[in-house]
């Protein structure tokens, strides 16, 4: 459904650098209020035909391709629009002007709030290039990208009410003078999350969803249909289950990190627990802007995240892997070197000093080395850490399953 | 002196290699991760309301399975959203 100029017909198109529909044709805006059309209702009766309803059940035409296709009819030129998935809003591809799939938000499946683009696609773009860092890791081809697609699509978000509680024993380590002491604490409690958002698209990953965060809810206003012209948007097709799951699994993050700091001692670890998230019943559904940017490096697709009202990039960028290591290993023969020497004159006075010594000096001597070796231990498992998190991170970016929910969509 | 020797090239190469990979894994997560954040925890909660504080328990897995058993969360005793295969759907007002 193409939302029309009242002064020259054209199809409108919701600008986020003005916050008002705009026609390309005679320069008219007009805010989300002032455009209201009948049609729209009589749109709301219009479904999306499933590939069997439309080529016939077990039909040569119904291929395996389109088995997550739907189709729609374009209100402007009448062309057959299709839809993948839960989208609820495209480009017709043979007039251009943009389509709301009515059905899929009218009545009960109306979000509730949406929080308009409030970033144009060359601000995000630019919000991309700003926010890389000037690194030697990052290839030049990644630092400059050609953007392949850049689509801006709302994404369906629960915004939730839930009271967390949770009860866990928890085992830490006290230091008292030369000797330490293992303890157990419990410790119970509630929690109350307020405005909780969580990512209602099955087929996005939560954890790039959730890093979109924070989205400043303060510009969260009435759903209207207009908002969606000219960008793409998906409905809700989360299950109550996955709903539960994502918000259970942040509350005990929150939960166990707070209840950790509060115990005494070091290392603490939680030996055991139980927990239970109910989720109140006033959660509510809203649409969120996000830009999506594709791009390709060494055949690999990239996809780049950005809040569309934030501009908060969320990506893993490829890297440089021989210069990397390269860099590494060089730089760990030179420390190695002056490693070597100040060990040597190190050990060289313990050693010294070891045939004059006490039992309690010994012992000192002793747990110095093992703190040392401790220290050494811990720098590699912090650096293993840290790479896992790159990986982890260009994994997301890399994610086939990200690419397809952007890629096929109508141009 | 070959003690001290092989104890400093035991101690000073992975010292070595070990402050090299740091600094470097360090940098890549700086410059090539963008964007590793969820929202603070302060935006949704304002922190946990204790009902109990242990400080000093017993040791002993009997002693935590007490403690667990005696504090396990009740069912709400309030409405709350169904759980289920289906599709979440807008509450209703």
């Amino acid at each position: 459904m193409a939302t029309l100029c009242k002064n020259c017909g054209n199809a409108l198109i919701y600008d986020p650098t003005i916050g008002k529909m705009h026609c390309a044709q005679c320069g008219s805006t007009f805010t989300a209020e002032e455009v209201e059309s009948e049609e729209k209702k009589y749109r709301e009766e219009e479904r999306v035909l499933s590939r069997d309803e439309v080529y016939g059940e077990g039909s040569e035409e119904a291929v395996e391709e389109f088995l997550e296709c739907y189709v729609y009819t374009c209100s402007s030129c009448g062309g057959e629009i299709v839809i993948h998935g839960s989208e609820t809003s495209t480009t017709c591809v043979y007039c251009g002007n943009p389509n709301v799939v009515f059905s899929r938000i009218a009545k009960e499946k109306m979000p509730d709030y949406i929080i308009p683009f409030t970033l144009s696609k060359e601000e995000a773009l630019d919000m991309i290039r700003e926010s890389m860092p000037r690194s030697i890791f990052i290839p030049k081809e990644v630092r400059h990208f050609k953007a392949e697609d850049v689509r801006g699509i709302y994404l369906p978000f629960w915004i939730v009410n839930a009271n967390h509680e949770e009860t866990c024993v928890i085992k830490s380590t006290v230091q008292s003078g030369k000797h330490s002491t293992t303890i157990l604490s419990g410790r119970t409690g509630t929690m109350c999350i307020k405005n909780f958002p969580l990512d209602g698209c099955a087929i996005l990953s939560n954890e790039s969803s959730s890093r979109l965060e924070p989205f400043n809810m303060k510009l969260m206003r009435p759903f209207d249909e207009d908002y969606l012209l000219g960008f793409y948007s998906n409905a809700s097709d989360i299950s109550y289950d996955e709903m539960y799951e994502i918000t259970e699994k942040r509350a005990r993050e929150i939960f166990e990190e707070e209840v950790m700091g509060s115990v005494r001692g070091s290392s603490p670890k939680i030996l055991a627990q139980s927990h239970q998230t109910a989720i109140l019943t006033d959660y509510k559904y809203a649409m969120f802007p996000v830009w999506f940017v594709t791009f390709s490096y060494e055949g690999k697709h990239n996809t780049i995240l950005v809040n569309g009202n934030t501009g908060k990039v969320v990506c893993g960028l490829p890297w440089r892997k021989a210069l990397f290591w390269t860099l590494t290993i060089l730089t760990g023969i030179i420390l190695s070197v002056i490693g070597f020497y100040l060990f040597k004159g190190l050990f060289y006075v313990l050693v010294s000093s070891f045939s004059n010594s006490s039992s309690s000096n010994s012992d000192g001597r002793g747990k110095l080395i093992v703190l040392i070796a401790a220290g050494i231990v811990t720098l590699f498992t912090t650096a293993v850490k840290k790479m896992k998190k790159v990986f982890h991170q260009i994994k997301l970016t890399q994610s086939s399953e990200t690419f397809s929910f952007v890629k096929k969509r109508q141009e | 002196m070959f003690i001290v020797n092989f104890l400093a090239v035991i101690f000073g190469v992975p010292f070595g290699f070990g402050v090299a990979f740091w600094a470097a894994a360090t940098l890549l997560n700086h410059s090539n991760s963008l964007g590793d954040s969820h929202g603070a925890a302060s935006l949704y909660t304002s922190g946990v309301t204790y009902t109990d504080k242990s400080d000093k328990m017993k040791f002993g897995e009997v002693a935590r399975k007490e403690y667990i058993a005696y504090h396990t969360p009740k069912r709400a005793a309030y409405p709350i959203a169904p759980k289920g295969k289906e599709h979440v759907e807008r509450s209703k007002k």
